[in-house]
């Protein structure tokens, strides 16, 4: 097949359009059921800055770069996010600076600058071998010069990023530390260890061309320890001698002596912020208060002189930022309590009293904007803040003249785990309560009670409320939107539910999916003593208790409704905890933790097991096992899967703890029916040759350990994602396959590959298990199921996979696929996803009757499939459903970056009303047809009598 | 050894970029609207590099080995086609034309170099609710039929009736003959006698005497 011209292409585009995508966003729907929280993350100090786009431009910018590796243009009015990019991430320094137009950042060995106004890229390069480290501006158009950790520096030209010049000429011993640009000279600042102590060097480089220069200042000062750096910008600065001396050098400056200062006694913490000309703020904190100083230098010679002391105040919580407007320099010193005080060159020049608080927050760092105001005498400071929490790290406030604007939750960017919690039926719980009552009291007792109870009831469902009646119903037809129950309570429909989400900081927030992402609590998790590790799970343990199982080793349960911690104990045993999942208790769930070293403990420990549970974990050694738990909690292995020769495991993925079954299963077109392999056991493992081109999956039961389905497939790439999700009796999996086998034709992309498991190949057979009520996968051999399968091509990469699930499991399932290229979610109706899609042919009428049509081997990334439709989805790293309370809709939320939530009916919303639904219209429609018949019966009556007159 | 083999190479002659811009199309005419978060990927086997649109409407890949890619858009307002770059060991580019599903090793129709990127498509997020349209329902053949239909039986007979008599005579003659020729069946529905459920309607002839004496 050689075909090969645009129109076909896009014919083939066009083709992929028509394919049936039930699903899709409906206009009135968008912004309304969905809910998007953009968040960037912990914002860097050195990153973080005020900055006009343009020269002449009235207003500044927030620009900052996080340390999620993204980077933001913030309006400073409402904190909207006027563009942001996802950089790679890296472990390496990351920075951003402004310059001329462009804001530059720089992370692993990529150089990218974006238009400040409208984010676009303006220009990048990429480089091997060494990560950025440092740049600045090379002080002419937007050219920048650029210090990489491999100690070579490129200046690269404004508006192209082509490098003009490169040097690599630093001694391979030297660490490289910063850059300087003077009006002619590059300086590179680099620390060489010596036995003792560190050498300093500075070295100067002709801007020009990028040659040593002439006279070259290889100056030489000693650091104790390379630790004690606390500075490294404009001017170097760090403690010497047990944190007793300061030593501060200016870059710039021809001598290396620079300026000793002592530190007083009881100071526990030093912040040194430069400007990047010649102006530093020297921050001591003591235990309980605070003070500053700040320095200048003469830019070619002169030695450090400090000019400005700031008195003590009271509170250690406070940070500094600079600012430089008119010429002149502003220090802002802004404190945990909301207060903050403007200094000048004079000294202080402006004081605002605390007006709100960060509660509980410490301040972090700062970035602030002063500008003095027409009369000269006043000034207009704003202040963008970072704090964070125990648990809770970067959130991101702005203050305007001491009074608060606006907050960012970026702490919550860094949610790694999540669960639901069910909210309470108000009705249900009511009675339930009055019904606990009447039990713990004496007959009489309960009896009055009762009766008491109803007489209530008399009174509430009176005459009151028949008189109500006329106005419940007007509300009902005026789609009149009842007050909405809030709190524990959950809605009618049930769309209502908490996300109970923990942070890799160690922070615990309920959010409310059903209100947008509300926060209901927060609290964390934190080890009262030893270090964070961060969390493994989170569950729901029983109505209204979460349980949080850490790396670390703790259990702690939560009220899931208030935070409130309600039980708290260390893991017993050895060693970290490597997996956890929940089995069901007498009356609640419990948690399972596998420790490291094998033993498998039951949580809250002393619960007993009702029955013996069956795990699969992966060991150290890369195998996966079968665990089978006694009751007694005691682990005994049952099986091991060895991955095939070469490959390692790369994943493991199990069907939804909810995951009901509707119907055993699939009628087709004749009436005849394909019965489903049904396991709730069924686990998909897949493995895959790093350093070669295969990757295999492996369905396997995971009791018994037997290996019900195997595929491997060839010429894939294993350094892309590779993702699968299982559920009912289906695997959908992904990964990039290239046509890299000598003698196999292949195409080059993205696959998607469906397998679905039935119990029998033939029509209306059970296979060998027939009808059997029960049967025990450890019995023995019962045949292999027979699986179908389908693979697709698919435009993007998948970093995640999922499905929706109902409450009953009647409604069709959809597939929810993560694609961070096209930043959003795709729902694919899993109907499309189907291995029985007629290949070569048209559907004859059975298979049309069944929903199936032609196979077509393309999927497309059709934006009306995607759940966020325009929202721009950027960080998510996993997706998690869970169904609402009418069975036509899953609920959905994505966390790991911008947290997102919305709505999904696969098989549309056949059990509600649409939104679109006019009362008025059905009502004028029934009014207009009784009208319509009251004119016609007299015509009617009338011919009926006239017909038989003259027909007799 | 392959991957080693490829890796080292990269290190070796990995500076070869790139280029291509985005070029006006019918769907595009100005491809400065594209939204800075449009991206470009060039994949392969090992690699995946990705970039930006430029604020010139181009884009670069800086750093790309020798190698046979697949470069796809990803662009929130506009589709666009895929496409086959090749990077030669010398660091010439060629560009075919491609499709998904493609068997790798059919070339497509050869493509200029720098890459040139067209917009075959603009992208629809949304579904629109069929509601109720007064005018979507006049527009309905059935409807209009019916309309028709209603005035041919109301308004014919009144304007028969304003006729000159000896025109009308005229008429009625001509009508029979019509009628006699061929029964038409929507000229002889009667709206009283189908919704008074008269299973078999009234004879054209005993309809039309009716009407014309008894109105």
């Amino acid at each position: 097949m050689r075909v090969s011209s645009t129109p076909l292409a896009s014919l083939l585009v066009g083709f992929a359009a028509i394919l049936p995508t039930t699903l899709a966003v409906f206009q009135d729907e968008a912004f309304q059921n969905d809910w998007h929280i953009p968040l960037l993350g912990p914002s860097l100090r050195e990153s973080t800055f005020f900055h006009r786009p343009l020269l002449d431009a009235k207003a500044s910018l927030i620009y900052t770069l996080t340390e999620r590796n993204i980077i933001a243009a913030l309006h400073p009015k409402d904190g909207g996010i006027v563009w942001r990019h996802q950089l790679e991430a890296c472990a390496s320094k990351k920075l951003a600076r402004a310059v001329e137009g462009v804001v530059v950042a720089g992370s692993c060995g990529n150089v990218k600058a974006f238009d400040a106004v409208t984010g676009k890229l303006a220009w990048e390069n990429r480089f091997e071998g060494g990560n950025v480290k440092d740049f600045k501006s090379a002080g002419k158009e937007d050219a920048v010069v650029v210090l990489f950790d491999d100690g070579s520096v490129r200046m690269l030209e404004g508006g192209s990023g082509i490098v003009m010049w490169e040097w690599k000429g630093l001694d391979a011993k030297d660490t490289p530390y910063s850059i300087s640009v003077t009006s002619d000279s590059v300086l590179v600042v680099s620390v060489q260890p010596e036995k003792t102590s560190n050498n300093m060097h500075i070295t100067s480089l002709v801007l020009e061309s990028g040659l040593p220069a002439k006279f070259s200042r290889d100056l030489r000062s000693s650091v104790e320890s390379v630790d004690n750096i606390l500075s490294s910008d404009a001017l170097m600065a760090w403690t010497e001698d047990d944190f007793r001396i300061l030593k501060m050098v200016p870059i710039s400056g021809g001598r290396l002596s620079g300026e000793n200062v002592k530190i007083p006694e009881g100071v526990i913490d030093i912040e040194v912020h430069t400007d990047s000309d010649n102006v530093a703020l020297v921050h001591y904190k003591t235990a309980d208060k605070s003070w500053g100083t700040a320095y200048r230098w003469d830019y070619e010679y002169g030695p450090v002189m400090s000019y400005l002391d700031i008195e003590e105040k009271p509170g250690a919580d406070s940070t500094f930022s600079i600012s430089k407007s008119g010429g002149q320099t502003f220090f802002v010193w802004s404190f945990a309590n909301g207060e903050a005080f403007l200094y000048g060159e004079q000294g202080q020049l402006a004081e605002y009293s605390p007006k709100f608080e960060y509660k509980g927050n410490h301040i972090t760092n700062a970035a602030s904007e002063v500008i003095t105001r027409s009369d000269g005498a006043s000034y207009a400071v704003r202040s963008f803040i970072s704090t964070s929490a125990p648990g809770f790290k970067g959130n991101t406030h702005l203050v305007r003249n001491g009074d608060l604007e606006w907050a960012r939750k970026e702490s919550l960017a860094s949610v790694s785990v999540s669960t639901f919690a069910e909210l309470l039926d108000p009705a249900a719980e009511k009675v339930a309560n009055e019904l606990n009552a009447e039990g713990h009291k004496s007959i009489g007792a309960a009896y009055v009670h009762r009766l008491t109870r109803h007489v209530q009831e008399l009174i509430e469902y009176g005459p009151a409320w028949v008189s109500g009646i006329p106005v419940r119903v007007m509300d009902a037809f005026l789609n009149k939107e009842k007050a909405e129950i809030g709190g524990k309570w959950r809605d009618f429909f049930g769309y209502r539910k908490y996300a109970i989400v923990a942070t890799e900081e160690g922070g615990l927030a309920a959010l409310d999916i059903g209100k947008k992402g509300e926060i209901a609590w927060e609290s964390n998790v934190l080890p009262i003593e030893g270090e964070w590790k961060g969390a493994l799970g989170v569950y729901e343990v029983s109505k209204g208790v979460v349980a949080v199982v850490t790396k670390g080793g703790e259990y702690l349960e939560f009220d899931a409704f208030e935070g409130t911690m309600l039980h708290r104990e260390k893991i017993p045993g050895c060693g970290t905890i490597k997996s956890s999942s929940t089995v069901d208790g007498i009356g609640r769930k419990l948690v399972l933790a596998v420790l490291k070293c094998g033993k498998v403990m039951v949580l809250p420990s002393g619960s007993p097991l009702p029955e013996t549970v069956f795990l699969a974990v992966q060991d150290d050694a890369g195998h996966a096992k079968g665990l089978k738990v006694a009751s007694s909690g005691k682990p005994e292995q049952t099986w091991v899967f060895n991955p095939p020769t070469g490959e390692q495991i790369a994943s493991i993925s199990t069907r939804p703890a909810h995951d009901p079954i509707a119907s055993i299963g699939k009628v087709l077109g004749d009436r005849s029916v394909m019965y489903k392999y049904i396991n709730p056991h069924l686990i998909s493992i897949v493995t895959a040759d790093p350093n070669g081109s295969t990757a295999s999956i492996h369905l396997l039961d995971s009791v018994s350990g037997a290996v019900l389905h195997s595929a491997t497939h060839t010429g894939v790439d294993t350094s892309k994602p590779i993702v699968s999700t299982v559920s009912e009796n289906w695997v959908v999996y992904s990964y990039y396959g290239d046509d890299t086998i000598p003698g196999k034709t292949a195409a080059k992309g993205y696959h998607l590959v469906v397998s679905e498991i039935f119990e029998s190949e033939q029509k209306n057979d059970r296979g060998p298990l027939g009808g059997a009520q029960n049967y025990s996968a450890l019995a023995g051999e019962t045949g292999e199921p027979f699986v179908l399968s389908q693979s697709f091509i698919f435009p993007g990469e998948i970093t995640s996979l999922a499905t929706t699930t109902t409450r009953q499991g009647i409604t069709s399932h959809e597939i929810l696929a993560l694609l961070p290229e096209y930043s959003s979610i795709l729902g694919l109706p899993k109907r499309m996803l189907d291995p029985r899609r007629p290949v070569g042919r048209d559907a004859n009428p059975g298979e049309v009757e069944e929903g199936l049509v032609k196979y077509f081997p393309v999927i497309d990334a059709d934006p009306r499939g995607m759940l966020n439709h325009k929202r721009e989805l950027v960080g998510i790293k996993k997706i998690v459903t869970t169904p609402a309370l009418l069975e036509s809709t899953s609920l959905v939320f994505a966390y790991g970056g911008d947290l997102f939530g919305t709505r999904v009916t696969p098989s549309m919303a056949f059990d509600v009303l649409a939104k679109g639904f006019s009362k008025i219209q059905l009502v004028g429609t029934i009014v207009a047809l009784g009208v319509g018949v009251g004119f016609v019966a007299p015509m009617v009556r009338r011919k009926q009598i006239n017909q038989r007159w003259s027909n007799s | 050894m392959k991957f080693l083999l490829a890796s080292l190479l990269a290190s070796v002659a990995s500076a070869f970029t790139v280029t291509g811009t985005f070029a006006p199309s019918p769907h595009l005419p100005n491809p400065a609207l594209l939204p800075p978060t449009t991206s470009l990927t060039l994949t392969t086997s090992g690699t995946t590099a990705r970039t930006l649109i430029s604020t010139s409407n181009g884009f670069t890949f800086h750093n790309i080995s020798a190698g046979s890619y697949l470069l796809d858009v990803a662009c929130p307002s506009h589709h666009f086609a895929p496409l086959r770059v090749d990077v030669a060991g010398n660091g010439d580019v060629s560009v075919h034309t491609t499709f998904r599903g493609n068997e790798w090793s059919n070339l497509g129709e050869a493509r200029p170099y720098p890459v040139m990127l067209h917009a075959i498509k603009t992208a629809d997020y949304y579904v629109v609710r069929e509601g109720f349209n007064p005018t979507k329902l006049l527009a309905n053949p059935m409807i209009l039929v019916a309309i028709v239909s209603l005035v041919a039986i109301v308004g014919l007979p009144k304007l028969v009736d304003k006729m000159d008599p000896e025109l009308k005579a005229e008429f009625e003659e001509s009508q029979k003959k019509v009628g006699a020729a061929q029964a038409n069946p929507l000229g002889g529905f009667d709206v009283a006698s189908f919704l008074a459920g008269t299973s078999k309607p009234a004879t054209p002839e005993v309809k039309q005497s009716g009407k014309g004496r008894k109105n």
